[in-house]
């Protein structure tokens, strides 16, 4: 299962950034295997547009199949369930936190945001 | 002669300035740029004898000649458009219409429509002297978010033979640069406040990144502090008017009547303002 997380460093220690698409890089891997994650740095970071859109292009191109988060706007939501990512929603958490609870299947869906 | 009003903030004056001027001078057309809001013509009352709408161009994917190789993707500067597995997605509201889409593609897979995004409305209006004022003014449809393209088509409508007086949009952003970058001179109105002040020093830091000559008409002149005349004094910017505050003028502006057609003698006033502002641009 390939998973992406967004994140606010490329560091095995860092913690979820909550913003999906200004989130600086995604930590894409296997939850199981945590030790083979890698970054992948977020052009959306800094677009001047589009920046949902642009990550969730990048999550498309990386075969993503799993996007956990803490909240996505409405073009990249529409993007990504057009494209069958599943979502779940986590807060500010450490990243090996994260897989802990996403392998525990404790994280909530994530679904339509109001804005 | 082109001239733009502009503003750090919304508010100080700057259509009572535009209006007023292209009221008191011969030959004139009054622009309004600000297509967010446009609200010149409260004041002027043209009667409209023109109304175009303005539009951008918005892709197309044809789905049987797209391949998915996301090569517009990977183009669209503004990531307007998505390639998934088996669909591009083309969002409007993100796109600029700059057609790269289209270029790129190698399939021949993208073309074109027209998408609404505002209009440009045209007309006159006969001053109590019988001259003939012109009046151009774009409005953005509600909810897009692109006023440059609009901008851009009313100053392509201005009459060359005429003065030229552009009401810009509040701030300094991009509506703001497309509206006032190429004028012969931009006045900057402003209020004897400290946000007057500190709106004022960010129009003056573009209008000098613009190259432009540039002076400031100055609002309520006899209600605030000196600090932007200071200010002005300071960096060597001429202060053209002073306009004070007055219970009757603002009267008046609450009914939509000009300052210059309640009180007829503010003619002079703006008259000498555009002497002035013909002065600096021509030393
Ligand atoms: S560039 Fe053309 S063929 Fe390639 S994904 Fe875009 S529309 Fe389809
Ligand atoms: S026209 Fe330009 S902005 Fe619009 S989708 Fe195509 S490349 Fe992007």
């Amino acid at each position: 299962m390939r998973v992406a997380v967004s994140v606010r460093e490329d560091a095995p220690a860092t913690v979820i950034e909550e913003r999906f698409g200004r989130a600086p890089y995604f930590a894409v891997g296997d939850p199981v295997a945590p030790a083979a994650v890698e970054f992948v740095a977020n052009p959306g970071a800094v677009a001047a547009t589009g920046a949902g859109t642009g990550a969730a292009q990048l999550l498309v191109n990386l075969d993503v199949e799993v996007l956990i988060t803490g909240q996505v706007g409405p073009n990249a939501l529409e993007m990504l369930a057009e494209a069958g990512v599943q979502l779940y929603r986590a807060p500010a958490l450490p990243l090996a936190d994260v897989f802990e609870k996403y392998r525990a299947g404790q994280l909530p869906a994530l679904g339509v945001q109001r804005f | 002669m082109n001239i733009a009003i502009a503003s750090g903030k919304g508010g100080t004056g700057k259509t009572t300035v535009a209006t007023n001027l292209v009221l008191s001078i011969d030959h004139a057309q009054y622009i309004d740029c600000d297509v967010e809001a446009p609200n010149g013509n409260l004041f002027l009352h043209a009667d409209i004898s023109a109304r175009d709408t303005v539009g951008i161009p918005l892709p197309v994917i044809d789905r049987e000649r797209c391949t998915c190789c996301g090569a517009c993707a990977e183009a669209c500067e503004f990531n307007a458009l998505a390639v998934l597995k088996t669909k591009v997605m083309v969002f409007p509201e993100l796109c600029h219409g700059c057609g790269v889409c289209l270029y790129v593609c190698p399939e021949d897979a993208v073309s074109e429509t027209l998408k609404e995004v505002g209009v440009v409305e045209q007309g006159f209006l006969t001053r109590a002297d019988g001259q003939v004022v012109r009046m151009v003014q774009g409005e953005l449809k509600i909810g897009e978010p692109l006023s440059p393209p609009i901008i851009k088509q009313a100053k392509r409508l201005a009459d060359p033979d005429r003065a030229v007086i552009l009401d810009a949009p509040p701030g300094t952003s991009c509506p703001v640069i497309t509206t006032i970058k190429d004028a012969d001179y931009c006045l900057l109105v402003t209020e004897p406040t400290p946000f007057g002040l500190h709106d004022l020093r960010l129009a003056v830091g573009v209008v000098r990144v613009l190259g432009l000559s540039f002076g400031v008409v100055i609002n309520r002149a006899d209600s605030g502090d000196c600090e932007v005349l200071d200010y002005c004094a300071a960096e060597g910017i001429p202060v053209l008017l002073e306009l004070p505050f007055s219970d009757e003028l603002a009267a008046a502006y609450s009914r939509g009547v000009p300052l210059v057609v309640d009180q007829p003698a503010y003619r002079e006033v703006f008259q000498r303002l555009y002497e002035r502002i013909v002065a600096e641009v021509l030393s």
